[in-house]
């Protein structure tokens, strides 16, 4: 009897753990993007009579120093974190992605130029290009992930123009091509196809490094401004009030479970997709 | 199974064995953690204090390693600074003036809003105010031992005097016209104006402070040239300093007045605030004063605590500037509106706990002359709205920011980032302003591009502590009548900016009280009508220092950090 072969989606759901993670950031996802409707309270309502309240069905987690509701304002916040780490991470792998696949295609002296010009860029500390870009373009979030986007694509160019290097060596893109294909064609059905599933635990880890950045720069002031929520923001105000720890639990103990879960999906990504190549 | 246990407890023990060799004192007994410090009490601190005193003298002459090892000692005090204290040149705006105010003095100081005697004993002005005759204190040295006189008075000012215009709020500069030095102690001022802020401009922590014949460069002044060393009269001595970490200081033991109790000084740089309460708790500093970082709860906290703690009222108002000529706030109706809109006493409770009092103008009270009477606007929203609909700002459309002509009353709000509170103070604005259908964007900045901003007029309001100390209200008037000054674009929009112009600059000179007086009701009254700021809070200084030292003092001067008083507990 033949056994039949799971399915690498079924596979990575039959761990336990990823249905535990992969719950876990839908149902924060979720949260945070029926924040509307959810939290009651407005995020930036100041109610100073009400500051740090304890946790309360009114407040299921308290209220910050100026008396915000917390819970509305770490699912506020979270559409913010978890939206401009999307967007930095969608942007930033298609950008690069599309640009590795080109310098595998053309080679040659363009492709030695792009590769070395992102070496250079590659060389810069984040951080520093940052404080550049804020510091010309002023203190705002899509300041940050402007800045943040120069640097991030080069991970995914570098991946796919390896990637597209070996898929092109392969003898089903010489028979697409015997078989009259058009290059646009087989870059996009047999190249693409075939390195996007490599590039996941990728973009899952990236995911979680964009997320952990976005928080650490507006933790610095440098990301979104007041009022606004932010995971990062709301974390470093609350380290003028160490003895009222849930303004900094909540967005904290948020940070941590989707970093932890992207990451977990990730690796678990990876091995799954090594055990099929082997 | 087993085996891995007994490595866990390996490990634990281990761990623990290190943390406390960590913990204990080392090598010979020198070096006392601050830890220890904190614990030591009673007979155990003089026992430290007796052997430390030895081990200084040894530490003096073995270099700056041991001197960095002596300042974990009793007897001295770790004072936490928030920036790092310079060069310490006195004739430049360079260094922080807390330290200045350590290391030099001047004729005269301000103590409680009153002028009082310093290097100077007495002073006589004469009718005509064009001469100031200061009798000098006898018997006071520099920190080297060189003799204070009126030769060394009269070089610190004629070097200052030759950079005036590195000094725009020093209008005594430009009003001396001579200085004589008939005896020893006698230092005579001929002004060729009369100029009521020459005392105040005496009391400031630079320039018009003495450097030692010692810290004069061979040529040229320190203003161009820098110092030699910083020798002043003050109560301490700079030992040793390292940039952006520490300074050490020394008691000044050639000191004419009451020497500090400590004899060094160790002044530690931790630029975070919440870094520096987690190092005071740890027992890494004794001391942290300062009149915009630490945060009312910081400050009932570590009190609750057993901290020691001290505040004090200053002369300087957290205002809210509002930009006259701007595109929105250049209506004095907004203007108007924002006066009534804004309750002070929400800020003052919500965001300093009652340690700071709601201002009533520009000027604090006590104010020399700017205590006219005028009431300041009461909180009252329905009034703001008032005044809004009938200058044509309304709701359009179900809107929830009022328009007018098409223009949204939308205005942003800058501040230093740096100062933490003035952010709560704009998050509680943009909440009230919410309630009158104005937008408050909120603006933070970094401080040299909010100064840019400023002085370019590139901005609708901003938050701002007026300067305090000395400096009111001469020195700030100066800067308002000064075309071109960041204080004076604020005011470019009123419509009587040219003639109030000339008054502020007739009150600098102005030897008739009752001109003056005058001067200052026209200028209040403008300020009112016109609406240009909105008095928040009256800035306090906050002390916390560790339960076992007394004598800490908070003074009204929000430029000074006061250590000079304390001492080990008993």
């Amino acid at each position: 009897m033949v056994k039949k072969k799971t399915r690498p989606g079924w596979k990575l759901l039959a761990d336990r753990s990823v249905k535990v993670y992969l719950f876990l950031l839908m149902a924060l996802t979720a949260a945070c993007i029926l924040a509307p409707v959810v939290a009651v309270h407005d995020p930036d309502a100041i109610n100073l009579a009400d500051k740090f309240a304890a946790v309360s069905p009114a407040h299921p987690m308290g209220t910050d120093y100026l008396g915000r509701d917390l819970f509305a304002r770490v699912l506020w916040g979270g559409r913010n974190t978890l939206g401009y780490a999307a967007l930095i991470t969608a942007v930033s792998a298609v950008l690069g992605t599309g640009v590795g696949m080109f310098c595998a295609f053309i080679g040659g002296r363009v492709d030695r130029m792009i590769m070395r010009g992102s070496d250079v860029l590659r060389s810069f500390p984040g951080i520093v290009l940052v404080m550049i870009v804020v510091s010309v373009r002023g203190v705002g979030i899509e300041n940050v992930c402007l800045a943040m986007m120069i640097t991030r694509w080069i991970w995914y160019a570098r991946m796919a123009r390896n990637l597209t290097r070996v898929e092109l060596g392969r003898s089903s893109v010489m028979a697409s091509r015997l078989a009259g294909s058009s290059w646009f064609k087989i870059l996009r059905r047999n190249v693409l196809m075939s390195i996007l599933p490599e590039m996941l635990p990728t973009l899952s880890l990236d995911f979680g490094g964009a997320l952990l950045a976005i928080s650490g720069y507006s933790f610095l002031g440098l990301g979104v401004l007041p009022p606004e929520a932010e995971w990062g923001m709301m974390i470093s105000d609350g380290r003028s009030y160490m003895d009222h720890p849930g303004m900094m639990f909540w967005p904290g103990l948020c940070v941590v479970a989707v970093v932890i879960s992207v990451n977990y999906l990730g690796d678990k990504i990876r091995d799954i997709l090594e055990e099929e190549r082997l | 199974m087993r085996r891995r246990l007994a490595a866990m407890i390996l490990t634990l023990a281990f761990a623990v064995s290190a943390t406390a060799c960590g913990d204990s004192s080392s090598t010979n007994g020198t070096t006392v953690s601050s830890a220890a410090v904190q614990e030591t009490a009673g007979e155990a601190d003089k026992d430290a204090e007796a052997a430390t005193a030895e081990d200084a003298q040894e530490a003096d002459a073995e270099g700056s390693q041991e001197k960095e090892v002596s300042a974990d000692r009793p007897d001295t005090v770790v004072v936490r600074i928030r920036k790092d204290t310079g060069d310490l040149n006195p004739h430049t705006m360079n260094s922080q003036m807390f330290a200045q105010y350590w290391v030099y003095e001047s004729l005269v100081s301000l103590e409680d809003g009153v002028i009082v005697p310093k290097l100077a004993e007495s002073w006589d002005i004469s009718d005509d105010g064009l001469t100031y005759t200061f009798h000098l204190r006898e018997g006071v040295t520099f920190s080297d031992g060189s003799a204070f006189n009126a030769e060394i008075a009269k070089k610190n000012i004629e070097a200052v005097r030759n950079h005036a215009d590195g000094y725009s709020f020093l209008q005594s500069l430009d009003a001396i016209d001579s200085i004589e030095t008939p005896d020893e102690l006698t230092l005579i001022l001929n002004l060729n104006t009369p100029c009521n802020s020459l005392l105040n401009d005496f009391t400031y922590s630079r320039p018009l402070v003495m450097l030692g014949e010692a810290g004069f460069p061979e040529e040229g002044d320190p203003y161009d040239q820098g110092i030699l060393k910083p020798i002043g009269t003050g109560k301490w001595v700079v030992a040793e300093y390292v940039p952006d970490q520490y300074t050490l200081f020394e008691r000044n033991e050639n000191y004419w007045g009451e020497k500090p109790a400590f004899q060094y000084l160790k002044a530690v740089v931790i630029t975070d605030v919440n870094t520096a309460a987690a190092a005071l708790e740890a027992g890494e500093i004794d001391v942290m004063m300062d009149s915009s970082q630490i945060t009312a709860d910081m400050f009932t906290r570590l009190q609750g605590e057993g901290y020691t703690t001290a505040v004090a009222s200053t002369n300087s108002v957290v205002n809210l500037n509002l930009n006259t000529a701007g595109a929105v706030t250049g209506d004095r109706n907004v203007r108007l509106a924002l006066e009534y809109a804004t309750d002070n006493t929400v800020i003052a409770e919500g965001v300093f706990g009652g340690l700071q009092e709601p201002a009533t103008a520009y000027f604090t009270t006590d104010t020399a002359y700017t205590d006219t009477g005028i009431e300041a606007y009461p909180y009252d929203p329905e009034m703001a709205n008032q005044i809004l609909e009938e200058a044509g700002w309304i709701y359009e459309d179900g809107a929830k920011v009022r328009s007018k002509d098409g223009q949204p009353l939308e205005i942003s709000v800058i501040y230093d980032a740096s100062v933490s509170t003035h952010q709560d103070i704009a998050l509680i604005l943009q909440s009230q302003y919410a309630d009158i259908g104005m937008k408050l964007a909120i603006e933070p900045q970094d401080s040299q591009v909010f100064r840019q901003n400023w002085t370019a007029g590139e901005f609708d309001a901003l938050i701002y502590s007026s300067w305090g100390g000395s400096y009111e209200p001469y020195a700030t008037l100066a800067a308002m009548a000064s075309e071109g000054d960041k204080f004076s674009v604020v005011q470019k929009g009123m419509s009587n900016k040219a003639e109030l112009d000339e008054i502020m600059t007739d009150c600098l000179s102005q030897s008739d009280t009752e001109i003056l007086q005058q001067n200052f009701e026209i200028i209040m009254q403008s300020f009112h009508d016109e609406a240009v700021y909105v008095p928040l809070t009256v800035t306090s200084k906050l002390g916390i220092c560790r339960s076992d030292l007394t004598g800490l003092t908070a003074t009204g001067n929000q430029d000074s950090i006061d250590i000079d008083s304390l001492k080990w507990a008993e």
